[in-house]
């Protein structure tokens, strides 16, 4: 029992004067008539109400107490029982996805929810929590059931894990609108989430569970990446996984866009996984999608989704251009062995196709391409607009040429630049290299990745505005870098993130884009079914009695004072 | 408290109006012939021993030689009595009921002697508590109103059966007898006029009341005082009580009227704050108007309510 407002209850001092006047003795009103005999002879007929006239006056001050008390309570806005601050956290994670109940799980909790809203009483309050993801609070305690219900409306499920311990910390440290209301904590969940028991004993929840324990087959793994060796040709690594204690046989069906690629029979044992690679060959990349079929109680996790990356093609302007350059595609040339190194690393590479410099136009290709000069020995005055890979500068306007460099050896790089990616590049001569100085445009955004022993830049990596540069200081015809295996993997790193591409072999495969995989059978078994949850209409204010009664009474004492039973 | 002192040529004016119009209706008695008494002459008979000399009608004496005597006739003494009710509860009213009592036995009081009757006046509450030995000639009104001056409302209990067994022992000669009370004789008022009938003392009835006594507004937790008994008692009046209460009373007055109709009586009934320009000429029967205003009185009704503070006329005498 509590009061919405305790000062009020300063009104029950008005029995004390009732009491007092009740106790000093009573002095009628003296009323002198002509004759008693009439009088005598109209109340003879009241001598029987004798034995209630002795009692009555009690029996008044009793009402009157009574009325006050009552008056008294329902001024200071009596509450029974104690107001309560129901803090409903409702889980939103991808377990509640599940469809083993009409609808969904969340659907179904969400109805409920709403219909909570409605079995609130007057003084209570009720706050709103999520906890798909990061807990959030969707509504502040709220005694408006048309907005509690809109904010539950609004609540749209995740494919997060249920953050559950985080959620009901969250709703202990909800603050009470006033120190007389009780917290009560309601979850709503189908209990799959981490450490319930203990969270149920840490926190005192309620719980309304949704659903049972059901098996799940899920795609727990799609991963995609193209294979070092042959680009254009991708492996695809799926794998499922049967969350039930049965074997399980099903389908997958593979499909790139709306195209079908394949559709592989599946066994799983009991709670057993199923793994398989599979190659597929493509330029364009697109959406790889796979299914498990049929579907069950989860299907978030039976699709899953996974972008193949397009596969960009080089074209790439040789400046000076070869003496064997006879205008025919680099892999005709490639065969041929040129002398030129850097030409055999740029062929090498089967991503590159070596283009006249002086119509260095993009071709029509099956995919994305994108045209890189390269520079060998000199550079013009003016670097021109797009990516470039230098190799034994020339000054330019984004550095000069300075001395040379006496022990053009790499001595130290730079680990975590991408174009060393699966390079060794230490010790490595970079014969005839002078000292590059960047000009004051360029030095912000020059990063160097080689230097030598006494820590001069031997290679840097320009960010420019027009297109990035790549420029090593050595030369390749006097230094010993163009007979080692790192050439054609530093140019292969260089033409990728001159591209603005992911670097290969540091590059991650793709994964799924799909519902998380979820072991329905791990749900907790705590709380009470939400199909038996029957929501009452709430009493009126409890206030209301003692005002009715309160109103009653002042009725019937106005009656009986008319009447003239009382006085 | 005195009689003012216009009233004596109030009272002068009205019973020579009233005289016109044949005189009060409370006063009205048979007259009654005294053979042998009075001047007017009735006839002759012989002269027998013992006759006073006197009567000797001397001429026919000396005509015929015989001794006749005059016989004379006159009216018998009329015999008037007020019975005057100074009960503590003619004390009550606003004006008090006895004020209008003094001041019509005054009025009846001068109209008798001024039609040569013998007044008697006696006052009674519980028992006759003083009276006026019998007057004669309106030169005595004096007397009969310093007699009512000094009346005071005093005594028990009214007992009207036992002050008329004692005003007959105190006037034995009997007369009509005007009673002027409320008759709140808890004995029964018809004790006393039956009394008083059946010792030919032909009583009329001039029945005060106060208004105030019939339109209770009592309600609720009291100390009854019992002005005549002088007794406290605290009682509870309810609704239902007072409602019996103006039954009870609106029973009274209509017993009251039945009993003086059922014995031909003759009877007026005033309320004490009437006007004494209204009452003097209906008592002396200088106005001819109805013995009274609503004869019927009308018991209360439901609708009427009962409020607190309202006022309930039970007997529909409009005021």
């Amino acid at each position: 029992m509590s009061f919405s407002h305790p000062m009020a209850l300063w009104l029950g001092l008005v029995a004390i004067p009732v009491v007092i006047l009740y106790l000093l003795p009573l002095r009628l009103d003296r009323q002198t008539v002509a004759t008693g005999m009439f009088w005598e002879q109209a109340l003879a007929a009241e001598a029987g109400r004798a034995r209630w006239r002795r009692w009555r006056h009690k029996v008044s001050l009793a009402v009157q107490l009574v009325l006050i008390v009552a008056a008294t309570l329902a001024a200071a806005g009596l509450q029974i029982p104690r107001p309560q601050l129901v803090v409903l956290v409702l889980d939103n994670s991808a377990s509640m996805n599940a469809q083993d109940v009409p609808s969904t799980r969340l659907a179904a909790a969400k109805e409920l929810a709403g219909r909570l809203t409605e079995g609130l009483h007057s003084d209570d309050r009720m706050a709103v929590l999520t906890t798909g993801g990061i807990p959030a609070v969707v509504s502040g305690p709220s005694g408006d059931a048309a907005a509690l219900r809109a904010a539950i409306d609004s609540i749209r499920p995740t494919s997060e894990p249920s953050q559950m311990a985080g959620a009901l910390h969250a709703a202990e440290t909800i603050p009470l609108p006033s120190p007389g209301f009780l917290r009560r904590i309601v979850v709503l969940s189908d209990g799959c989430f981490a450490d319930a028991a203990e969270l149920a004993a840490k926190y005192g929840f309620e719980m309304i569970r949704f659903g049972t324990p059901v098996p799940n087959m899920a795609i727990t793994r799609l991963t995609v990446r193209r294979t070092l060796a042959v680009p254009r040709v991708c492996e695809v690594l799926i794998e499922t996984q049967n969350y039930s204690d049965r074997p399980a046989d099903c389908r997958l069906v593979v499909a790139r866009g709306a195209e079908p690629i394949d559709t592989i029979n599946v066994s799983m044992p009991a709670s057993g996984r199923w793994q398989q690679v599979f190659r597929m060959t493509t330029l364009a990349g697109g959406r790889l999608t796979a299914r498990l079929e049929p579907s069950d109680a989860y299907p978030a996790d039976n699709v899953a989704t996974v972008d193949v990356p397009p596969l960009w093609m080089y074209h790439v302007a040789l400046e000076p251009a070869p003496i064997q350059w006879v205008a025919a595609d680099a892999p005709a040339m490639a065969g041929e062995r040129p002398d030129n190194p850097l030409l055999r690393a740029l062929c090498a590479n089967p991503q590159v196709k070596v283009v006249d410099p002086l119509a260095p136009e993009r071709p029509e290709d099956a995919g994305p391409s994108i045209v890189i000069r390269a520079f060998q020995g000199g550079v013009p005055e003016k670097l021109p607009r797009g990516p470039a890979l230098v190799i034994g500068p020339s000054g330019c306007d984004l550095w000069h040429l300075g001395e040379a460099i006496a022990d053009p050896t790499v001595a130290r790089v730079a680990e975590d630049s991408p174009l060393l990616a699966g390079v060794w590049m230490l010790d490595v001569y970079l014969g005839g290299a002078v000292r590059l100085e960047m000009t004051e445009a360029a030095t912000p955004r020059a990063i160097p990745f080689l230097w030598t022993a006494d820590g001069t830049p031997l290679g840097y990596a320009i960010q420019r505005p027009e297109g990035r540069v790549v420029v090593l200081a050595g030369n390749l015809d006097e230094g010993n870098l163009a007979m080692q295996a790192a050439l054609p993997i530093f140019v292969a790193n260089a033409l990728d993130w001159l591209a603005g591409q992911p670097v290969r072999g540091a590059e991650k495969p793709a994964d799924c884009v799909g519902g998380i995989s979820i072991d329905l059978r791990k749900a907790a078994d705590l709380g009470v079914d939400w199909s038996e949850i029957t929501i009452h209409r709430p009493w009126p204010p409890a206030w209301l009695w003692p005002a009715g009664l309160a109103l009653a009474i002042l009725v019937v004492e106005w009656c009986l004072y008319q009447r003239r039973w009382m006085t | 408290m005195p009689l003012p002192v216009d009233l004596l040529t109030r009272l002068h004016y009205l019973a020579l109006v009233s005289r016109r119009m044949g005189g009060s209706p409370l006063l009205a008695a048979p007259r009654k012939k005294l053979p042998g008494g009075g001047t007017e002459l009735t006839g002759y008979r012989d002269y027998g021993p013992g006759d006073d000399w006197r009567q000797i009608h001397w001429t026919w004496c000396a005509r015929r030689d015989e001794l006749l005597v005059k016989l004379f006739e006159g009216d018998a003494d009329r015999h008037v009595y007020l019975l005057l009710d100074a009960s503590p509860s003619m004390g009550f009213g606003r004006p008090p009921k006895l004020e209008l009592a003094r001041r019509i036995a005054a009025a009846l009081g001068y109209a008798a002697l001024a039609d040569l009757q013998r007044l008697g006046v006696a006052v009674f509450a519980h028992d006759l508590l003083a009276d006026l030995p019998p007057l004669r000639q309106v030169a005595r009104f004096g007397r009969l109103v310093d007699f009512l001056g000094g009346l005071r409302a005093a005594g028990s209990q009214t007992d009207l059966a036992r002050s008329a067994a004692a005003f007959i022992r105190r006037f034995p000669q009997p007369g009509p007898t005007v009673v002027l009370s409320d008759l709140y004789d808890p004995g029964g008022f018809h004790r006393g006029l039956d009394l008083l009938r059946y010792a030919g003392y032909e009583p009329r009835l001039v029945h005060v009341v106060d208004y105030e006594d019939v339109r209770t507004g009592l309600l609720g937790d009291m100390e009854l005082v019992d002005a005549e008994l002088q007794v406290v008692r605290e009682v509870t009046v309810t609704e239902q009580a007072a409602r019996r209460y103006c039954s009870l009373v609106a029973d009274f007055q209509l017993n009251v009227v039945r009993y003086c109709r059922r014995h031909g009586m003759v009877w007026m009934r005033f309320a004490c704050d009437a006007a004494e320009d209204d009452v003097l000429p209906r008592v002396l029967g200088a106005r001819r108007a109805p013995l009274a205003a609503s004869p019927e009185p009308i018991p209360p009704t439901q609708s009427e309510g009962f409020g607190r503070n309202k006022k309930v006329n039970v007997t529909g005498v409009p005021r």
